[in-house]
């Protein structure tokens, strides 16, 4: 293998600045509309990771030319048709070990990659991560990194408030209450060991802890909820529009964009193949995805229409499942509603112009957030729609949320990682182990958080000890 | 006045003979250095000015560390203690310390006894004023008899001395401490070699005379019986132990306390310096926490030819008279004399970022500073600064490079780089929430963390290093048993098991899967095993610890390693961090006052922020970038 193949275990490398032993995911386009999307990998193991994830041959492929690739998540499922590239060390962006996929300019399919990426260990890049490795390995001249250093000067001279915000950020103003519940427990564990000896520390029984290591736990868990809707706010939503041919998808889809978009006929199965339009609402980029009628079709072409209908239902954020209202609902209906019961959706029961003819009784699969009843063509109830889908992928119980919700996988990670501690934590009380390995997964878990709001000193639980009891003999 | 020049220049003059010089003293000794070790009073070297009591939560680690590395605090306590007590026994091994009620006549005297016996070690009673200093190094030290002591390294370990400054009430008078001179120039004379100094308070209790106390009014608190040892080279402790006694103040006390606050020199402002937070004094408690009906008092015999007790939890420096009535509402104390007043203390310091972590100081090469001077309290802390301040002393006279501990290594890691990061601005005390990797960092295997180089740098005696080879041994070889023997069908311990409540045994596992079972402990397994009595109870529970919590302990280890790389970010010595591009003005002062020696380190200064962290990245870069082209 000559010098700069990729090769599956990553050598040990010298010279000045090498890396730091991590290898880093993100995309590097921004997110949302776009032909490409890059996905870079950087580190010791980007080429081990990016071989795996495309399934590429390391002996035929040469540095720095690209190479078609089925990218593949973890259980070997496929994400997307891509191109891949390899930059060695030290020829690369970073100075290190470079791999980008180039994909298909989907947030979704971006954000599976970069996830599948992460299972086979990578990390998610914190901001600015890639030209921070950048210039420690040498690779940015003086002009370049000084253009940073403005940039970053500009932060930390600026106004205070402005200062903070720009330090902490939404997010860890968001998350500070959380983390700030999750150091008041750290601070009763610690205090309980560091100043047993004094009378006046209260100890929290191992019911108390449980209590508040769960309440911690379900917090978290809303936390990671809101990702889902929180992304959206950043890479939009998709909403896929479903039923069996001819129940007015494509009008909807129309009265929704308010535009023509999809060829409308009378004849079944028109709309072979999606078509989309997008629209901005309640703050959320939505892409609105008509797809081609759920029914068995003997013409290849539309049969695979169908085939991506059901992918695309399978990873929308939420589903308009579609019946004619004016006519009962047959075996198809029922047949097509199946790929959607599980997933979030809407029954809506079009054609209310006409004389209704069914109530959606049977269409209740868990999933389900609500029935609608509406006429694409009149327009009638299509406020009502809206406002439902709004309330959908936007609850206003995550108005707080809304400010600064998770949008990044980077902030996915770290309040993962506090929730794996506290689970730990959880087990640990369960396992009845002494107290200091309990504080230890809560120390852990405050410093997940803490990569979003700030570093934890152990000043901090200390201040919040000396200033909470009565310490010293 | 001229100066007369002592005949004999030493390796290493050490100032002061409390816990830090007595260590840094031994340290150098031992390690070859003809030292002189100078003291204002040599009746009290080693004197506990404070409480009668060695270890304690976080402390007994320390001591256990000094031991390891081989110092003598623990020696010293193990023959001179009258109360051994495990604490926190029940949070877990690794916050499990050591505490002992010392006789402290007899500590100071067997720590006396130690210094004269070492070779080549000097004792003088002299007073020290200033540090001989000569183009940036230090040279010696003179004294207040016109006598210049020449030395090609100096440390200073001088406590509560510095323009100690004594109160009881209003009345206030410079002392050292209660009884003793205080060193009045030796402050300036470091002020005028560039150091900035500032001003620290601490306290102590009243001493009691125990014949005027009813006993049979208060509770006795027993140590553990049989007591355990501080020191790895100890197996038992001989002398006879004796109880403390609890009593508790009451709402006519703390009447008592504030009706005398008015004449508190804390509350009437004429303290100045900054007392530690955790040792408060009982005026403090009773106003901080006025809704608090009582606070526990220990009372604890300060040895056994005395009848003097010292009441633990009530220092205070209220007059004279309010300490008597608020003594004498407490239950037993009813009729109680006082033998010594409680006093505060207010003394100088040397802010530590001046310090390297090797402990020399920045401004004046061979100048070490330990203890008290570095804004620390307690007896402990000292000795482990004392220690490394000798060690390095010595090391710098023999050429070598100075021997640092992270804080992933030792408490005394943990210490020296939060007091040279982060400075002092109360009296540092250590506690084990301050240790990020606290897990590793236990009290029983300081032996197994530090021995290595307590021998390497010529410390720890043959004897005691071989003791820690058999250990280390024994160890490996049990934990790879425990690997690798698996438990049969019908096997004594698959029995045992079942008996003793657990579920049943799968044949076939391994002893090391067996012991990951909460019921299942290292001497069980042990005792059902012939071929495994070959090793001594402390391997045995050592490698069960490192099997039962092989995924925390593992995980600290990842973690520690992980931070390793930005402690190996070093900045060159001229580093500029004063035209560092970007920076804000507040970052900038603090990165100048403490000029960090690693990114690790500057990390770890409080308000540096991670922007600022990467702007030093950059500039780190640009240095090498520079370096390069120009090399």
């Amino acid at each position: 293998m000559d010098e700069g193949r990729p090769r599956a275990r990553a050598e040990e490398r010298g010279g000045p600045g090498k890396g730091d032993g991590t290898t880093i995911v993100a995309p590097i386009t921004p997110a949302g509309a776009g032909a490409v999307s890059l996905l870079r990998l950087s580190g010791p193991e980007a080429f081990p990771i990016a071989l795996r994830m495309t399934g590429v041959d390391s002996s035929r492929v040469s540095p720095r030319t690209l190479s078609r690739c089925t990218v593949r998540g973890g259980k070997g499922e496929e994400i997307d048709s891509a191109l891949v590239v390899f930059f060695p060390a030290p020829s690369s962006f970073t100075g290190e070990d470079v791999a980008e996929i180039h994909l298909h300019g989907n947030p979704v399919l971006v954000e599976r990659a970069a996830a599948a990426a992460c299972d086979l260990g990578a990390s998610p890049a914190a901001p600015g991560e890639f030209s921070r490795r950048a210039f420690q390995n040498g690779k940015m001249d003086l002009t370049q990194a000084e253009a940073l250093a403005d940039l970053i000067a500009a932060r930390t001279t600026g106004a205070a408030r402005a200062a903070l915000r720009q330090l902490k950020g939404g997010i860890g103003e968001a998350i500070s209450p959380l983390r700030g519940q999750v150091v008041s427990l750290l601070t009763l564990l610690e205090a309980s060991i560091d100043f047993s000896e004094d009378e006046d520390v209260p100890l929290l029984s191992s019911e108390q802890t449980l209590e508040r290591v769960s309440e911690l736990r379900a917090q978290v868990g809303r936390c990671l909820a809101s990702y889902a809707r929180g992304h959206r706010y950043r890479d939009g939503a998709t909403v896929a529009i479903a039923g069996v041919a001819n129940v007015g998808k494509s009008r909807i889809l129309n009265r929704i964009l308010g535009e023509e978009r999809a060829i409308v006929t009378e004849v079944p199965g028109t709309t072979r193949d999606y078509l989309s339009g997008e629209v901005s609402l309640a703050g959320i980029p939505l892409r609105l995805v008509d797809t081609a009628g759920l029914r068995d079709a003997l013409d290849p072409v539309e049969r695979e229409g169908v085939r991506r209908s059901r992918e695309i239902i399978a990873s929308a954020d939420l589903t308009l499942f579609v019946l004619d209202g004016s006519r009962p609902a047959h075996g198809g209906d029922l047949e097509a509603y199946r790929e959607v019961a599980d997933r979030p959706h809407l029954v809506l029961l079009n054609k209310r112009d006409l004389p209704a003819a069914e109530e959606g009784g049977r269409f209740r699969g868990p999933g389900r957030n609500g029935t609608i009843p509406l006429s694409a063509a009149t327009g009638e109830g299509v406020g009502g729609l809206l406002r439902a889908i709004a309330r959908d992928l936007a609850p206003e119980e995550d108005a707080i949320m809304a400010e600064a919700p998770l949008t990044r996988l980077r902030h996915v990670e770290a309040v993962r990682k506090a929730d794996v501690a506290l689970e730990r934590a959880q087990e640990a009380v369960g396992n009845a182990l002494s107290l200091e390995f309990i504080a230890s997964d809560v120390r852990d878990a405050a410093q997940a958080l803490a990569e979003l709001t700030g570093e934890i000193a152990p000043e901090e639980v200390l201040d919040a000890i000396f200033s909470a009891f009565c310490i010293g003999k | 006045m001229s100066v007369v020049e002592y005949p004999k220049e030493y390796d290493v003059v050490v100032v002061g003979g409390g816990h830090a010089g007595c260590e840094a003293a031994l340290a150098a000794a031992r390690m070859g250095c003809s030292t002189l070790l100078l003291t204002i009073n040599a009746d009290a070297i080693g004197l506990m000015s404070c409480n009668p009591a060695i270890g304690g939560l976080a402390k007994g680690h320390l001591v256990r560390e000094v031991d390891a590395l081989g110092g003598e605090m623990a020696k010293t306590i193990d023959a001179t203690g009258i109360q051994f007590r495990q604490l926190n026994t029940s949070k877990g091994p690794a916050v499990r310390s050591s505490r002992a009620q010392a006789d402290k006549q007899l500590y100071r005297l067997r720590m006396k006894q130690v210094l004269e016996s070492t070779y080549g070690l000097d004792v003088k009673q002299v007073m020290v004023d200033a540090v001989f200093a000569e183009g940036g190094r230090a040279k010696g030290v003179d004294t207040n008899l016109g006598i210049r002591y020449r030395g090609k390294t100096v440390v200073l370990c001088t406590g509560t001395f510095l323009k100690g400054l004594v109160h009881i009430g209003l009345v206030n008078f410079p002392a050292g401490r209660a009884g003793d001179f205080p060193a009045m120039k030796l402050s300036d004379s470091l002020r005028e070699l560039g150091f900035s100094v500032g001003r620290l308070k601490t306290g102590t209790t009243p001493r009691l005379d125990g014949k005027t106390i009813d006993f049979s009014r208060t509770t006795p608190q027993w140590g553990d019986d049989p007591p355990l040892p501080f020191s790895f080279g100890n197996k038992e402790i001989r002398r006879p132990q004796v109880p403390c006694y609890v009593t508790y103040t009451n709402e006519r006390t703390h009447e008592a306390i504030r009706s005398g606050l008015s004449r508190s020199p804390l509350y009437s402002g004429v303290i100045q310096g900054i007392g530690p937070r955790y040792c408060p004094s009982i005026e403090d408690k009773v106003v901080r926490f006025a809704d608090k009906e009582r606070h526990h008092v220990f009372l604890e015999p300060e040895g056994l030819e005395t009848a003097e007790y010292y009441p633990n939890g009530v220092s205070t420096s209220l007059p004279y008279d309010i300490q008597l009535k608020m003594l004498r509402t407490i239950p037993g104390l009813e009729e109680v004399e006082i033998v010594r007043p409680g006093y505060a203390i207010e003394y100088d310091f040397v802010d530590p970022v001046q310090l390297s972590p090797s402990l020399e100081t920045k401004a004046i090469r061979n100048l070490f500073h330990a203890g008290q001077i570095n804004g620390t309290s307690g007896y402990e802390e000292a000795a482990a600064q004392g220690m490394v301040a000798g060690i390095n002393a010595a090391r710098r006279v023999s050429g070598e490079d100075p021997v640092v501990f992270t804080r992933s290594e030792a408490y005394i890691g943990v210490l020296i780089d939060d007091l040279v990061t982060k400075g002092a601005t109360e009296p540092y005390r250590m506690f084990t929430s301050r240790a990020e990797y606290r897990l590793l960092l236990r009290e029983d295997n300081a032996d197994l963390r530090l021995s290595e180089r307590g021998y390497r740098v010529g410390l720890l005696p043959e004897a005691r290093y071989e003791q820690f080879r058999a250990k280390q041994e024994g160890l490996s070889s049990l934990l790879a048993v425990l690997e690798t023997s698996r438990v049969s069908a019908g096997h004594p311990l698959a029995r045992a098991v079942l008996a003793a409540g657990g579920a049943p045994v799968r044949p076939g596992i391994s002893y090391a899967e067996l012991l990951r079972r909460p019921e299942v402990t290292g001497a069980l397994i042990v005792s059902h095993d012939p071929d495994l009595a070959r090793f001594s109870p402390e391997v045995v529970s050592q490698a069960e610890l490192i099997v039962k919590f092989d995924g925390y302990l593992r995980r600290q280890e990842d973690e520690a390693k992980k931070l390793k790389k930005y402690e190996d970010l070093k900045f060159p010595s001229d580093f500029p961090f004063e035209s560092v591009y970007g920076l804000s003005t507040e970052v900038r002062d603090k990165l100048v006052r403490v000029r960090p020696l690693s990114i690790g380190q500057a990390q770890r200064i409080p308000g540096v922020t991670p922007a600022a962290v990467a702007l030093l990245l950059v500039a780190l870069t640009k240095g090498r970038a520079v370096t390069q082209t120009g090399g």
